[in-house]
């Protein structure tokens, strides 16, 4: 989960002493590849009924409003980890330490799927560290996930030689891209008053046998520079009194020109 | 500090790839050259094509068939040593590679890196965050390091490099392959090259909405890509996707039409010569992102505007 970042306004871009920018104050919202990966996980289990499902986040308290919708829609098990007050921006490294103490907390996993990046920290780097940990291979940029046969899954993933599919066993870490199933149902107002109440684990650092404090040791990089990035063109208006007319303008001062130069 | 170059030639627009690979650490290390230039390529005569984009005569080749990363990085695991900087190229296989190989072997790691900067032996990257609101700046901690490439970074003016042919190391293709089935081949992707675009989005209502875009992009000969939402519904395929998780477009002159402009895709298309958009919310981003903004309904202006061209080429 992180906030949403397209409603900050332009001025409100700064970083502070600490080098944050203060979005608290910002709606919550699935990250898009998060969201896409749990529409993913969801599809999977309604393949096969007898695939058992979790969710874990990483989050503050305003998380925790989503999680129950998840078991509104058939989610098994919710957890979450309250960040505190962790910076965990730029620390992939941490975060997929978290993921892995948990899913060795709940006994292991056959597939675990993740985003392949956040807005904020664009790190792109928790999935590989998570597969790596748990020396389990990793598949990146997944488009579409499916079950192939009792033992196998069917993944289709985007890379360099094209869009590709491949029947895969578990255990697999899944980094998820540009979905085709990439937004969550809603959930029947039913399952919503039944299931959606069902309490979501919360879990500390201590829980998964870490403290707060050894994040720093896990850190590969210190931030040591945040500034705004100025992308402000001249927005000339452009008016007319008839859709011909700023069609005529657009054409000759700006299309023609670029028609003329194109080879 | 000693560098080592990994690019990757599995991509159809690896060429290009490779150009900005080099052109990259010509810039951040004028008076250095990489120790070692791995490619990693398909075949041996991919290898050779690339290798006349790279500056430098230390080029080894790895040959495999079919690009499978986990043999790789256990090569590349192997060779890894302390002291040393892996620079990847900007595609998203080499991220992938550069993210796994610091998982296993340590060091640090930054993906996306659009700078980077040495003082003394201190080594700094700039990349963009905040989905491309702000740039920060990093430092490594530690060694060895593992960066990848921002998209769209410049490309060496200088092509057409001699050098002996290329050291060549044959990967064999083991039991991967017979697993993988190719849904689709690799092009290299026109919209990362067009010299036109036009571009669509949510504000296109659905499929039957971009359809007046596609026409405009049609008779100008432009590319047509569209923003990661119309993709996601169904609207357009996810190879057009501009933006942060797609396509990096510098055209000299773009249209966007029917998009609020949310910086995660105007990261794709920023680097444009010339922006012109149509909104009907004057409020939205990309209506203070452009050049050349005009508020209404696209629907409504793009027809005369797909008349004008086609009149004006009928009578060139």
């Amino acid at each position: 989960m992180e906030p949403d970042l397209d409603v900050l306004p332009d001025k409100e871009w700064l970083a502070d002493e600490r080098l944050r920018v203060e979005t608290t104050f910002l709606p919550f919202m699935w990250n898009c590849f998060d969201e896409s990966a749990l529409a993913m996980a969801l599809h999977l289990h309604r393949e096969r009924g007898d695939i058992s499902l979790s969710a874990f986040t990483i989050a503050p308290s305003a998380g925790e409003t989503a999680m129950r919708t998840l078991y509104a829609l058939g989610f098994d098990h919710c957890a979450r980890l309250d960040s505190g007050e962790a910076d965990l921006r730029f620390a992939p490294e941490w975060t997929a330490e978290l993921i892995c103490r948990y899913c060795e907390k709940t006994g292991g996993f056959d597939v675990l799927l993740l985003g392949q990046q956040s807005a904020e920290g664009n790190n792109s780097l928790t999935p590989a560290l998570c597969a790596e940990k748990l020396r389990v291979p990793c598949i990146s940029r997944v488009t579409e996930l499916h079950c192939a046969d009792k033992q196998r899954l069917s993944v289709s993933y985007a890379c360099n030689q094209g869009l590709t599919r491949r029947q895969m066993s578990a255990p697999l870490v899944l980094s998820v891209g540009n979905a085709q199933i990439s937004c969550l149902p809603a959930p029947t107002l039913k399952a919503k008053m039944t299931l959606g109440k069902r309490p979501v684990e919360r879990l500390t650092y201590e829980d998964l046998g870490l403290s707060e404090t050894s994040m720093d040791n896990y850190a590969g990089l210190t931030l040591a520079g945040l500034e705004p990035v100025s992308r402000k063109r001249a927005a000339r208006q452009i008016t007319g009194n008839t859709p011909k007319e700023i069609a005529e303008t657009l054409y000759k001062d700006y299309i023609q020109k670029a028609l003329e130069e194109k080879p | 500090m000693k560098k080592f170059m990994i690019l990757n030639g599995y991509d159809a627009g690896a060429p290009s790839s490779v150009s900005r690979a080099a052109a990259f650490f010509k810039k951040s290390w004028p008076e250095d050259e990489p120790e070692q230039c791995l490619l990693l390529c398909p075949d041996e005569d991919t290898a050779v094509k690339l290798a006349g984009r790279i500056p430098w005569n230390r080029i080894t080749a790895v040959i495999k068939a079919i690009y499978d990363p986990e043999p790789l990085l256990a090569l590349l695991a192997r060779e890894t040593t302390a002291d040393r900087l892996y620079l990847f190229g900007d595609d998203p296989d080499s991220a992938g590679l550069a993210a796994r190989l610091y998982g296993r072997c340590g060091g640090s790691s930054c993906i996306g890196v659009c700078a980077a900067e040495q003082e003394n032996e201190q080594l700094f990257f700039r990349k963009r965050v905040y989905s491309h609101h702000m740039e920060a700046r990093f430092l490594a901690r530690k060694l060895p390091c593992f960066v990848s490439l921002a998209k769209g970074l410049p490309p060496d003016t200088e092509t057409g490099y001699t050098h002996p042919a290329p050291n060549i190391l044959v990967l064999e293709d083991e039991n991967a392959e017979n697993e993988i089935s190719f849904l689709e081949n690799s092009k290299e992707n026109s919209l990362e090259t067009a010299k036109l675009l036009v571009a669509g989005g949510n504000g296109a209502g659905g499929p039957e909405g971009l359809a007046c875009l596609q026409e405009l992009a049609a008779c100008m000969d432009a590319g047509f890509g569209v923003s990661k939402p119309a993709a996601m519904g169904g609207w357009a395929p996810l190879s057009s996707v501009i933006g942060i998780s797609g396509i990096s477009a510098a055209p000299k002159l773009c249209i966007a039409a029917g998009i609020s402009g949310a910086a995660a895709f105007f990261a794709g298309i920023e680097k444009s010569g010339v922006i012109l958009a149509v909104n009907t919310d004057p409020e939205a981003p990309i209506m203070r992102l452009a050049d050349a903004v005009v508020q209404g309904d696209y629907k409504e202006i793009l027809p005369e505007l797909i008349r004008l061209i086609r009149q004006d080429r009928s009578l060139s």
